[in-house]
């Protein structure tokens, strides 16, 4: 009896084996390619020292942020076919400048080829994944890890560091900034054509400024003598760290 | 014609596969036998190339307690991973068959089948398949050669024919490390622990008293009111290891210019790596004394300590080990917190001793 189940998918293969050679033609690969840096410079981890509003030096151990729900948009400006369900970007190994250079990338299998006018990324873990947990998933899925069981919800960023607040050359504090919750969840469309072709590599480019998601236009900036953690959904700082990540993430050009 | 010869060829094809494919053979259908985890956990990634089959879980019991292992027929994988001890030795180092000593502290073999990534503290080993093919020859474990140990598993009355059966081989000499290895990884793939009083408080069906539920709330921030120990950032639920490899500051800045150990910087390269080690599971981690990569640490007091007191400075020292500033009662609370994953059917579970 068994052996006869075993031979269904068989059957099923070799019956479509046709029409699968048509579809293989209209799909490709997309390459979603992220670099960091901190105003001017590129962003690397422990090695370098990046200047802050206050006088304070900032030392980065980790930065990391959950992309989402991402959607190529159509030529009319509806969502068109999405591309991913979620994504892990870390930073956390970026030691040299050569790897900040060569970025984190993301590739995306089976992409439908076409024109498309732009591209919106999910930035943190939309709200139906948000709701999952992860013993839904397996060890290597991205959302099997970063859950925070107190607000039920993943941390969608990481932003983790030293900073010297008092010149002493200490770095004297510890800066760790967790943000999840579903108030936190931002979502940002490129508008940009995009043309995706079968049999060539296709890649998309997008940067993030880290400086950027601490400080805002105005000037107004997450103070690390005032405040070293944020580990919450709700905390204004978070929802500001947020708020800017929609303007510190941009398509390279 | 046009219409059977279609259904002729596609007939034949069936028959071809099925006479060239082992179907029936018992080796080669896997069958899912791993004990389950909690539904908190994430699923277990199971190699294509060997998937878990209840008579290869047991042969490698029966491998992974036999001294036939090594070289001088005294030491077996459990003479340093004992059931009782969660699978650790209570040694800071342990001796291996040629009477050389570990160079680091054996951990506990705990869930060790859900490791996403590498193995070992430093994650220099690829998975449970490599590091049995590599502790044969380590001269500080085994102390043996593969050559040695396929002559005796051939010749064992035992192994030899349930190895050949097991694989369907042609005959004892097609056995190879690989096949030993294969069964030994199933039987540690077998070694799930997720029956704590922490995971029966979690479902609802135990409770905790005072302490240990303040020592949760100090251990996960559940709690404004009450210190934050941080220590939920890298031991994270459910396996209380996010698998990540950090620096929780264990070596003193003397010893990170002296220390022969580099912990990760030695299988990446990365300069900021040194002194980085995988963040281990806290499950049983009252049975598994004494603690850290080189085991210098005695007591969970000692650890706990260690945390409170911000441990060793260095550039890559995680942001998430600083001073704490506990009270004698947060400390002590803490502990027993750390009690409360302790899992008596894990270790007593009939299916993980001494055959
Ligand atoms: C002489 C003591 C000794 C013997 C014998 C021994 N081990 Fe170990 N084991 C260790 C030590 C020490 C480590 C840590 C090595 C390191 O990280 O550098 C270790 C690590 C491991 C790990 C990695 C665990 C983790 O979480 O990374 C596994 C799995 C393991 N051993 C399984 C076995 C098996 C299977 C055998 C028998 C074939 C065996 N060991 C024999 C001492 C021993
Ligand atoms: C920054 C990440 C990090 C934080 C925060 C952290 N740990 Fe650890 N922990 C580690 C790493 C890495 C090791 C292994 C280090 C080594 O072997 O040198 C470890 C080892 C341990 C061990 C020894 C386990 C064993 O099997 O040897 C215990 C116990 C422990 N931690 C408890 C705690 C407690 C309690 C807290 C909170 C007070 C905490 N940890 C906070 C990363 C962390």
């Amino acid at each position: 009896m068994k052996k006869i189940f075993l031979f269904l998918p068989l059957l099923w293969i070799l019956a479509f084996s046709a029409c699968q050679q048509d579809k293989e033609a209209s799909l490709t690969d997309l390459t979603l390619n992220f670099t960091a840096d901190f105003a001017e410079d590129p962003l690397v981890m422990y090695g370098r020292t990046y200047a802050y509003p206050n006088s304070t030096d900032f030392r980065l151990q980790l930065f990391q942020f959950y992309i989402s729900d991402v959607y190529l948009i159509k030529s009319d400006g509806t969502a068109g076919p999405k591309v991913l369900d979620v994504a892990l970007v870390s930073f956390g190994g970026v030691q040299s400048e050569s790897e900040a250079a060569q970025g984190v990338s993301v590739v995306l299998k089976d992409v439908p080829v076409g024109q498309y006018s732009g591209i919106r990324l999910g930035l943190g873990v939309d709200p139906v994944l948000n709701k999952t947990q992860p013993g839904d998933y397996r060890v290597d899925h991205p959302l099997s890890t970063n859950y925070w069981l107190m607000s039920n919800s993943y941390v969608f960023s990481k932003i983790e560091g030293n900073a010297d607040t008092d010149g002493s050359g200490n770095f004297n504090a510890e800066v760790t900034l967790h943000v999840g919750g579903d108030n936190n969840y931002r979502e940002k469309t490129f508008p940009q054509p995009i043309e995706l072709r079968a049999g060539q590599p296709n890649s998309l480019g997008f940067s993030v400024d880290l400086r950027r998601m601490l400080v805002d236009d105005t000037g107004k900036f997450l103070n690390f003598a005032m405040m070293t953690q944020i580990h919450s959904d709700q905390s204004p700082w978070a929802v500001f760290i947020s708020d800017n990540f929609m303007e510190a993430i941009s398509m390279r050009k | 014609m046009m219409r059977y010869g279609r259904w002729i060829g596609m007939g034949l094809l069936l028959l071809v596969l099925v006479l060239v494919l082992p179907w029936g053979d018992p080796a080669v259908v896997p069958v899912t036998a791993l004990p389950e985890g909690p539904t908190s956990f994430p699923g277990m990634l199971v190699p294509a190339h060997n998937q878990t089959h209840p008579e290869a879980i047991a042969l490698g019991r029966k491998l992974f307690f036999d001294t036939i292992l090594s070289n001088d027929g005294k030491v077996s994988c459990s003479t340093c991973h004992d059931p009782g001890r969660a699978f650790s030795d209570g040694l800071p180092h342990s001796t291996g068959a040629g009477g050389l000593e570990t160079r680091r502290h054996a951990p506990a073999l705990v869930n060790v089948g859900y490791v996403p990534g590498e193995l070992f503290w430093d994650g220099s080993v690829g998975s449970l398949e490599e590091q049995v093919v590599r502790s044969i020859e380590d001269p500080t474990e085994m102390a043996s050669d593969w050559t040695t140990v396929i002559r005796k598993l051939r010749e064992h009355p035992e192994y030899g024919p349930a190895l050949v059966n097991l694989f369907a081989l042609r005959d004892g000499s097609h056995l190879r490390p690989m096949h030993v290895a294969q069964v030994i990884a199933q039987f540690e793939r077998s070694l799930v622990s997720g029956h704590s009083r922490y995971d029966q408080y979690r479902a609802g069906i135990a409770a905790l008293n005072e302490a240990e539920l303040r020592g949760l709330a100090i251990f996960f921030d559940f709690e404004d009111e009450l210190p934050d120990a941080e220590c939920n950032h890298c031991h994270t639920d459910p396996f209380f290891t996010d698998f990540q490899f950090v620096n929780n500051g264990i070596q003193s800045p003397d010893q990170w210019k002296n220390n022969p150990d580099g912990g990760r910087v030695e299988v990446t390269g990365k300069p900021f790596d040194r002194g980085k080690f995988r963040v281990p599971t806290l499950r049983n981690v009252a049975l598994t004394a004494p603690y850290m990569h080189d085991g210098s640490k005695a007591t969970l007091m000692e650890v706990i300590e260690h945390y409170n007191s911000g441990g060793h400075p260095a550039i890559n020292s995680s942001v998430n080990v600083r001073p704490l500033g506990l009270t004698e009662r947060d400390k002590s609370d803490l502990l027993a917190f750390l009690h409360t994953l302790t899992d008596s059917t894990f270790i007593h579970n009939p299916d993980f001793q001494r055959p």
